[in-house]
């Protein structure tokens, strides 16, 4: 008890984290002197968009554990892994539509990065569907396993897509030396309150994962 | 001859050759993947009967979409022959070596591809009027190379996605966005050296990026199909 209560305050600091970190960007650091106050969304969509990423760097390595140890453990954290994916994917997508509405004056665009990461949504959501459709055993683990290594083949490519496609979307910002120190310095915070906080859902998650199946285990033992 | 004696070069050999005869002896199978994409090729051609200065764009388009589609239902179809009467998974309890059982699915798809693959090509430059020997050479050239990663990819996901239920779906899910730079790459180089007719420095980075993603794909399915097959 004492433990779950540790946890769930965990929680609670570092959402408060995430939520000081966009705060400040709202309110606490300037106005960029080309787009105006609509920059400041960057402090949501990069973090998002990174926790995205390293979604599919920790599913890549849950899936090769998978793959060598043969545990089903590690099916509970894929799927967590690929919850967790589609969500900042989505919300990576989302608040980038946002920004592209004000700067590029569209919603949408099939632009290399945009179509790019919504082919890592993609992915992340055929990796859930994938679990859900094939029944319980060794070729669950292994056939996630694999998908879970191919979906990481995609993080190279949205990264390199603005530098390998003509895209609208602007290059790499972080150590290109284009950021201002005080905007950057609060950009690297938010990132990694980012991933924090995304690490702790990934734990709370895979607990009540756990729980689900330990209560359908015992129901199935009822009956 | 005891089954530990089969060296694996015998393997590969028997694979290649069963699962060749088993592709023609079934000419359905060939047809209808051809024919599925003939038919998008008449459509689009019949559709868009462009001016000149859109026509490669057409032309592109055209090829590589057929061409997905094709390769789509071909995939979905390698392990056709082993399911019937449970000789996949008899397969499964062999001492088989899970690479060549990999490369010989891989080359016998890869051939019997460029079966339609040729004539599909052909079609697509007749009905866009273009008659350029060279283009012909390297769009083909560039479409082999796609087929390389669909194919190494394809057979990968199709063994991944066996038992799944509802494997229909999962299928294209999973396929479509793992060939998505495959297309591109291949649609950007193609119509580029349509274009120009000559090759230029962003070409051969395309081609690059293909080649590499090819091995990529490849590796992956080396390392991974034994993984999936293993009993």
């Amino acid at each position: 008890m004492k433990t779950e209560c540790s946890a769930f305050r965990w929680g609670i600091v570092l959402f408060a984290l995430q939520l000081v970190c966009w705060g400040w960007g709202l309110y606490g650091v300037g106005t960029d002197v080309h787009q105006g106050d609509v920059y400041r969304i960057l402090y949501v969509h990069v973090p998002t968009c990174l926790t995205a990423f390293a979604c599919a760097c920790y599913l890549f390595f849950c899936s090769i554990y998978a793959l060598r140890k043969k545990n089903a453990a590690a099916l509970l954290w894929g799927q967590a892994i690929a919850e967790l994916g589609l969500l900042f994917t989505v919300l990576g997508l989302l608040t980038g539509s946002i920004w592209g509405r004000v700067t590029w004056g569209v919603w949408w665009t099939w632009d290399a990065r945009l179509l790019t990461t919504f082919i890592l949504g993609v992915l992340f959501a055929a990796y859930l569907l994938l679990q859900k459709a094939l029944p319980r055993g060794e070729n669950k683990i292994k056939a996630s396993a694999a998908l879970g290594i191919l979906i990481f083949i995609d993080v190279p490519i949205v990264y390199k897509s603005v530098t390998w496609w003509r895209t609208l979307h602007q290059p790499p910002s972080i150590g290109m030396g284009t950021l201002s120190g005080e905007i950057l310095a609060l950009l690297l915070v938010t990132i990694l309150s980012s991933l924090l906080f995304m690490t702790w859902l990934l734990c709370a998650r895979v607990k009540n994962l756990h729980l689900q199946q330990r209560i359908a285990e015992l129901v199935s033992d009822w009956h | 001859m005891t089954r530990e004696h089969v060296s694996a070069w015998q393997q590969l050999y028997l694979f290649i050759s069963c699962g060749l005869r088993l592709e023609f002896s079934n000419k359905e199978r060939l047809l209808s993947s051809f024919l599925f994409a003939a038919v998008i090729l008449v459509v689009t051609a019949v559709c868009f009967a462009t001016p000149a200065a859109v026509s490669t764009r057409v032309l592109v388009a055209e090829i590589y979409l057929a061409f997905f589609l094709a390769m789509q239902i071909a995939c979905l179809r390698i392990f056709e022959f082993e399911q019937r009467d449970g000789v996949y998974d008899l397969l499964r309890t062999y001492p088989l070596n899970g690479e060549i059982w990999y490369l010989s699915k891989l080359l016998v798809f890869i051939i019997s591809s460029l079966l339609f693959l040729l004539p599909l090509l052909l079609l697509a430059f007749i009905f866009n009027s273009h008659s350029d020997y060279e283009a012909f050479l390297f769009v083909l050239g560039i479409a082999a190379l796609v087929l390389v990663g669909q194919a190494a990819l394809g057979v990968l996901l199709t063994t991944i996605v066996l038992r799944a239920r509802g494997r229909n779906i999962l299928y294209p899910l999973t396929y479509f966005p793992l060939t998505m730079p495959l297309l591109i790459g291949a649609a950007e180089t193609s119509y580029a050296y349509l274009e120009k007719g000559a090759m230029d420095d962003s070409q051969v980075k395309w081609i690059t990026l293909l080649i590499g993603i090819d091995i990529v794909y490849l590796t992956l399915g080396l390392l991974l199909f034994g993984e999936q097959i293993e009993n």
